[in-house]
């Protein structure tokens, strides 16, 4: 990752060995002013996403709008079929039954919402077959990671050392970003 | 936290931090009643180990044994549905009285089966059940394996299933002739279909974490490649994994309604018809309820020879089986309402076809299948009040296979019973299987089993990402 | 609990349902339907109360037991919702037209409806149900106060029995008690599915009934410990019941508009076949599910007392339209809504609001020794401290 003056962004992860260390670590760094560039856990740690600072997703908007394209959908599409194009007359039925198209219409409604959700979370995420994209080691086993980034002013080495000992860091790291 | 003698006198904007570091990092208060989930004193590295050396290391001949055994089965299954497509369904002992017979009773045991998974993933998530983590993962592939073994017999009991495409709502060249949307067959299409394309999308994001850990530990060429690209990048990220919640949670309220109504749905298949015996309001309640009932005897099933020869005791612990009893206590007892109701209602309404109806059911002559399905269904489960029930592997294994035999049985009871001796007593008749639809069903325990090994095989059968987020829960 | 003026004020509210009893006894022909639809929605809230307690101990709930004095508190009404429905006796010849006939079909006598809708088997079984749950209430009630005295877990464990039997009877008695009271107005109709709607109903106004009660009650200064967590199980619990009610709202109604079976659809067309009625219908609809579940899915608003108040007040408005749908148009053409409909439910109202005061003790609205307090009590920080 290069920065505005196009130089390799430096970094510092401390590797921890359980979430309450992370989340306590990961909370004095923000409020201390330190830039977090990520954090990597196994399992998601509650409160983490507070510990962070970071804002509720907007995925649910778009589980929200795909629900509503699911309904419209459904619903044109069966009033279109059934009431108008090729009207059949089903059992004496009217052409026009709300009560009956209401099966078919939930269904569509419930695929639409969570295909858009996982969509976009793939996008927002950046997850695809083709990436290529390393894992720190054992973030994905049973170590916690804290990333602080470099970038401005806002990384000062002491006052990092002393949270990482605080929260018992097992090893502390520095490098750049790729 | 120590704090050196000096430093007692705090700046306000010191005391601030503190203050915010103690709320952000608080810890919910536990019962002292609360068990551990986990036992064995495990760490999260034990997790990732216990649970991934299972598919990592070769096979043993007990797997081979069983895949045999499945394999085997399933080929008998393949037979029979060569034979039902090539020569037709007069394979089938299917008469113009009695048109749906197992092929139905199957797609709906199927289907039912598969509502465990979505109830222990989705609806156990919603109401914070932690024990659900350990097994959800096989409770979710279980589910998806049932759609598929539940989708074959839509397609083949159809005289063309090669026209099977005709259930889309395409512009056609005959007309556009459109699909009838409202008839509960073509509902059972999209219900299936959406449920099989949710849950398959529920349990790839559950297991994406867990992929990554395979990715990484991964040792041969082949396994690190496949693990590489069904992980999708995936790297622990807590900016990824705030969005993977908030999804995980949307799709566990969207597949809660979705089990209601898919099996509601299939109940409308029966209900919205005139046949005694079909037509009944209670049917989509208490087909819901019969599915979860015969969906969580499945996975206490699968689950009693997963923990044993895979050495999961400490994961899939009694407390988990005492609590999966109790759910098939709720279902069982509801199911067995439902048929107190119908017993009740058929001779109230004093319509004589439904006091007929019930009287053939208890007495006639596919009684004996009814009280199979009595016994193994209301009564059975009871069994499940007493702790000692609840908390023996042995009496858990069996019962949870003869509430398997008897929910088979409800659905057999429920098709062809009313079909055999409806209206018109001129056309009443028998129904004997054949060779043929034996073979069917017994394919269809085929395939059942044959993939659920192969999962074995590939993916991590514990979430257990998801176990390490409650490893220390109640560990007081 | 209550200070004397409000107390004034419910005394003058049961005068007025008083005034409405002997009113509609002599002048209106609506008097026993409503009674029946009254007496039958206060005995719900009562039962609704009960089976709120006695999930919460079957399954072993931790967010529940710091606000479960409440529910305890509506359920120990059932026995005036009992004597109430009892009540009914006096009104059944108006309500129940089994009472004076007999059925048959085509010439063949219908032996088994005709005996089962007797006078002496109907009040029979009346009673029974009755007794059984004010019976098991009482022990439920009992053991949880007496936790709380002793501090022997005993008593949970005894409760938890309990409950199980309650669940498990209740079942049972509740539907044939709905189709005894409130299905044989139409004895021609019958429907499987009628018990499981009306215990929709039941968990829903329940639960409604519970979040209204708890948050006025946190609001006399009660209760301090209750908080968001319990705020918002409570607020997904009604829209989860809101969501179930209109699920079995829709079964019913589908499946008897698809078979298009007379003897069925009769009950349908009474409800939809003039346009009076078919407002009143779908008012019910949209007051049971459709507002509540606007009002109810974002996450945020489960925090804002006024914003439950509000959508726990429609769906108890609900229910009681819900109720007036299901009696009223066996016997009337036209819905309408007069001096009984006003009285009775004031009556009732304050009738409900007096017993539950009485049945709370304001120093021992927590459970202190409940063993899963603790977890109950523990709320989430969310605001910043100083």
């Amino acid at each position: 990752m290069r920065n505005t003056n196009n130089e390799l962004q430096r970094y510092t992860a401390a590797y921890f060995s359980n979430e309450d260390d992370l989340k306590g670590s990961t909370a004095e760094a923000r409020l201390r002013g330190f830039t977090i560039h990520d954090v990597f856990s196994p399992f998601p740690v509650h409160g983490m996403d507070e510990a962070m600072g970071l804002k509720p997703s907007r995925i649910t908007w778009a589980a929200f709008a795909g629900g509503l394209a699911g309904l419209v959908t459904a619903v044109v599409l069966q009033i279109w079929t059934s009431a108008y194009d090729w009207a059949l007359n089903i059992g004496g039925k009217p052409f026009n039954t709300p009560l009956l198209f209401v099966p078919v219409s939930f269904e569509l409604t419930v695929l639409f919402s969570g295909l858009t959700s996982v969509i976009v979370l793939f996008y927002l995420s950046g997850l695809n077959p083709f990436s290529k994209r390393k894992s720190l080691p054992g973030v994905n086993d049973d170590k916690f990671v804290l990333v602080l980034d470099h970038s401005g002013a806002s990384f000062r080495k002491e006052a990092a050392d002393e949270i990482f000992s605080k929260y018992n860091a097992e090893k502390v790291v520095e490098g750049d970003l790729v | 936290m120590d704090v050196p003698i000096e430093k007692l006198e705090l700046s306000i904007d010191e005391r601030r931090i503190r203050n915010e570091v103690g709320r952000i990092t608080q810890h919910p208060a536990v019962s002292p009643l609360r068990e551990p989930l986990v036992t064995g004193n495990k760490s999260y590295s034990d997790v990732t180990n216990d649970i991934n050396v299972i598919h990592e290391q070769g096979a043993g001949l007990g797997w081979w044994i069983a895949l045999a055994i499945s394999s085997s089965l399933l080929l008998i299954g393949l037979i029979a549905g060569y034979l039902t497509v090539t020569v037709g369904i007069g394979t089938w002992g299917l008469n113009r009285t009695v048109g749906w017979a197992f092929d139905i009773t199957n797609f709906v045991f199927w289907i039912g089966i598969g509502h465990a998974g979505t109830f222990i993933s989705a609806i156990l998530y919603l109401f914070n059940q932690k024990w659900r983590t350990s097994i959800n993962r096989s409770a979710e592939a279980m589910t998806l394996i049932a759609v598929m073994c539940a989708g074959i017999f839509p397609i083949i009991h159809m005289g063309r299933p090669w026209l099977f495409y005709w259930f889309l709502p395409y512009p056609n060249s005959r007309g556009s002739l459109w699909v009838n949307f409202r008839s509960p067959l073509l509902w059972d299409f999209f219900a299936i279909s959406t449920y099989f394309t949710i849950s398959l999308v529920f349990w790839y994001i559950g297991l994406l974490p867990d992929i990554a850990t395979a990715r990484d530990r991964a040792r041969t060429k082949f396994r690190r490649k496949l693990y590489t690209i069904l992980s999708l990048g995936w790297n622990g990220s807590n900016r990824t994994w705030s969005r993977y919640e908030t999804v995980y949670g949307i799709l566990a309220a969207l597949a809660t309604p979705l089990v209601l109504s898919v099996h509601s749905i299939v109940s409308f298949d029966f209900a919205t018809s005139l046949i005694p015996g079909w037509h009944s309001t209670i049917f989509p309640p208490y087909f819901v309820a019969g599915a979860v009932f015969s969906g969580f005897a499945m996975v206490m099933t699968l689950m009693i020879l997963v923990r044993k020869v895979m050495n999961l005791e400490d994961y899939i612990t009694l407390d988990h089986f005492e609590k999966m009893c109790k759910v098939t206590l709720l279902t069982g007892s509801i199911v067995g309402l439902a048929y107190i109701t119908e017993l009740w209602t058929g001779f109230y309404s004093g319509n004589p076809n439904e006091i007929f109806m019930i009287i053939n059911r208890v007495l006639g002559p596919y009684a004996w299948a009814y009280w199979i399905m009595f016994t193994f269904n209301a009564l059975v489960p009871q069994l499940f009040w007493f702790k000692r029930f609840r908390r023996s592997i042995p009496l858990i294994f069996v019962l949870s296979i003869f509430i398997n035999i008897g929910m088979w049985f409800e659905r057999f009871v429920i098709i062809m019973i009313s079909l055999h001796r409806d209206y018109l007593p001129s056309s009443w008749t028998y129904y004997l299987p054949t060779t043929v639809e034996a073979g069917l069903l017994i394919g269809s325990f085929g395939l059942f089993f044959t993939a659920f090994l192969i999962f074995l095989r590939l993916f991590p059968i514990i979430a257990a990402s998801e176990v390490k987020g409650v490893l220390k829960y109640a560990k007081h | 609990m209550l200070t004397s003026k409000e107390k004034n004020v419910l005394y003058a509210g049961l005068l007025i349902g008083l005034a409405g009893v002997i009113g509609g006894l002599i002048y209106s022909e609506r008097f026993w339907a409503s009674f029946l639809q009254n007496a039958f929605y206060f005995l719900s809230i009562a039962l609704g109360g009960a089976v709120f307690v006695a999930i919460n101990y079957v399954s072993n709930a931790g967010w529940s037991s710091v606000l479960r004095r409440v529910p305890e508190a509506m359920m120990s009404c059932v026995s005036i919702g009992a004597v109430s429905i009892l009540l009914l006796f006096f009104g059944k010849d108006s309500l129940y037209e089994w009472t004076t006939k007999t059925y048959s079909h085509n010439g063949h006598e219908l032996v088994f409806k005709n005996s089962y809708l007797t006078t002496e088997f109907f009040f029979s079984r009346m009673i029974i149900f009755l007794a059984i749950w004010v019976f098991l209430i009482y022990m439920m009630r009992r053991e949880s106060y007496a936790q709380d005295a002793t501090g022997n877990l005993s008593h949970t464990n005894r409760n938890k029995t309990f409950a199980s039997i309650f669940l498990v009877v209740f079942g049972i008695t509740f539907t044939f008690a709905v189709f005894d009271w409130i299905m044989s107005i139409e004895p021609m109709f019958f429907s499987t599915i009628y018990a499981f709607y009306h215990i929709a109903g039941l968990l829903l106004c329940g639960s409604a009934a519970i979040t209204i009660l708890t948050i006025l009650l946190r609001r006399r200064g009660y209760l301090k410990e209750v908080g968001d967590r319990q705020m918002h199980a409570l607020g997904k619990l009604v829209f989860g019941f809101a969501t179930f009610w209109a699920y079995i709202w829709v079964c019913q109604f589908l499946l008897i508009y698809y078979a298009n079976i007379p003897e069925e659809t009769i009950y349908y067309v009474r409800r939809t076949g003039t346009q009076a009625w078919s407002n009143v219908f779908y008012a019910s609809l949209f007051l049971n599910w459709v507002i509540p579940f606007l009002m109810l899915i974002r996450r945020g608003v489960k925090s804002s007392e006024n914003w439950m108040l509000a959508a726990c007040a429609v769906v108890l408005a609900g229910h009681w339209v819900d109720l007036y749908v299901l009696i009223f148009p066996a016997f009337f053409a036209d819905p309408m809504i007069g001096l009984v409909d006003i009285a009775l439910p004031i009556g009732f109202v304050s009738l409900f609001l007096l017993c539950f005061a009485r049945n709370l003790k304001p120093d021992r609205m927590i459970p202190v020794h409940d063993p899963y307090l603790s977890e109950s009590i523990w709320q989430e920080r969310t605001d910043p401290a100083e």
